[in-house]
């Protein structure tokens, strides 16, 4: 690596980080505002034109938090619980492009590296639950286990069904094999799969099971307090970036806008527009029973998703690239 | 059935998003009341400080709740030393009003009469015989409360 790379990519990193907190001071903002609107209620409004600085008094309220530890806490991993929690979720973001050749990593299997990375979330989700001591913490941490690791099958699978149509696993070459025709339209039940796993994979409502505020008081962050609670919160939106982000790249075209020349302008647009969907959701549906989500993925999801994956397989075969 | 439901709720929560919202902005617009409602109970006085209780006694007997007490001048019959009102016992019945033979007692629209402690609910409108500050001068009445619908605290 010559040391021009090494500078080129190490800023590149420093961006990603700048990414991961604009994106979580806009998402802050733009989900109470969205969900105000839901409840037919302004949302913030207080702070600065329509409650635009809501998001820096929150990061000030946090900041000058004390940070609670319970007595009973494991105290090493209650620390490293939120950053377990928060560093993959950041590193898959390494290898998602924004644009052809704008990627830190372009890696040939960008895709698996992907959910490898988000494979790792619940383990941080888990020891959060476990570390803090408490009956809810824990069994919204056990719970996020089961969700996630049930979740995360159907949604391989059926990303598999994009990665046989397009015939390589680099998240570039995806892009690029929907210059023309986005994948929504080629598959739409891999689509659709991947989006209902997806929000489960983000600990969305319907699917948050971590958090399950109404049964569990806050989950997995009950006892959290200050700027930790505000890293659980950074995990959490950054897994919603990074899914929805996911999303764009395998269905939605990426940086293709047919026939408006291709642009990065076009991944952020798509980006916010799904993740205003995922608020809108939150805002629309209640919260599943536990045994239901899991009833949903394995009975349903996932037959549908190797069915689809089957016939998917059939159509590559006989009409030769789909 | 097959998902028709979700995204007829989606429909509902999407022109919920859309559409006005139904909130007062409270602090920054104050809502037009109705001109007959009652919500503060005060005095009518001059300008320089005299309330227009003759001290009768009418609105105390009146009274269902016992929510006046007046404490007559033992030299001049017709003078009020101190006109007390537990406001916290109040039924906003407007029964004292109606019967004030002197037209002085009146209901204004201010409503921003919250307190921390159920003691400071009960106030005075005249003060060792002088009109206190929750009394409306002539002059104040003239305009109807908050009808310009913003503006601080203009009534009491």
């Amino acid at each position: 690596m010559t040391p021009r790379m090494f500078v080129f990519q190490l800023l590149g990193v420093l961006g990603l980080i700048v990414v991961l907190g604009l994106n979580i001071i806009i998402m802050d903002w733009w989900e109470r505002k969205l969900i105000g609107h839901i409840h037919v209620r302004p949302g913030p409004m207080h702070t600065g034109f329509h409650g635009i600085l809501q998001p820096f008094a929150d990061m000030v309220k946090m900041l000058a938090k004390e940070d609670v530890v319970p007595t009973e806490a494991d105290k090493l991993f209650f620390w490293a619980g939120p950053m377990i929690a928060v560093v993959p979720a950041f590193l898959a973001m390494v290898v998602l492009p924004l644009a052809p050749g704008f990627v830190l990593a372009d890696i040939g299997h960008g895709l698996f590296f992907v959910f490898a990375m988000q494979t790792i979330m619940p383990f941080g989700f888990t020891l959060i639950g476990w570390a803090a001591h408490n009956k809810w913490s824990l069994v919204g941490g056990l719970r996020s286990a089961a969700q996630l690791i049930s979740y995360e099958i159907p949604m391989l699978i059926s990303a598999l069904a994009v990665v046989m149509v397009a015939g390589s696993a680099r998240l570039t070459d995806i892009v690029d094999a929907q210059a023309t025709v986005w994948y929504v339209f080629k598959l739409p039940v891999a689509f659709a799969l991947f989006l209902v796993t997806a929000v489960a994979e983000m600990n969305r409502t319907p699917f948050d099971m971590t958090e399950a505020e109404s049964e569990l008081v806050a989950g997995i962050h009950t006892e959290y307090a200050g700027m930790k609670f505000g890293l659980v919160m950074m995990a959490e939106y950054t897994a919603m970036l990074v899914g929805s982000w996911m999303i764009v790249l395998l269905f939605l075209g990426g940086w293709n806008l047919w026939p408006l020349p291709p642009s990065p302008l076009w991944v952020v647009l798509k980006v916010y527009l799904l993740q205003s969907f995922i608020v809108w959701l939150r805002g629309t549906y209640p919260r599943l029973r536990m045994d239901r989500i899991m009833e949903l993925s394995w009975k349903y999801l996932i037959p549908a998703a190797l069915a689809n994956l089957l016939a998917v397989g059939v159509l590559v075969i006989v009409f030769k690239g789909f | 059935m097959f998902g028709e439901g979700l995204v007829k709720g989606l429909g509902v929560t999407g022109k919920r998003m859309i559409g006005r919202g139904v909130c007062d902005m409270y602090p920054y617009k104050r809502r037009v009341l109705p001109p007959k409602s009652r919500i503060f109970l005060s005095m009518r006085a001059t300008p320089d400080g005299m309330p227009k209780c003759q001290s009768c006694l009418t609105c105390q007997q009146t009274c269902p709740d016992h929510v006046i007490r007046i404490e007559r001048d033992p030299e001049d019959r017709k003078r009020a030393l101190s006109f007390t009102v537990d406001s916290g016992r109040c039924t906003f019945c407007g029964m004292c009003e109606e019967a004030c033979p002197y037209d002085a007692l009146v209901f204004t629209q201010d409503f921003e009469r919250a307190t921390f402690e159920k003691g400071t609910l009960t106030y005075r409108l005249i003060d060792a015989g002088i009109a206190t500050e929750s009394c409306v001068t002539a002059s104040a009445e003239e305009q109807p409360v908050h009808a310009s619908a913003e503006g601080g605290r203009d009534a009491g």
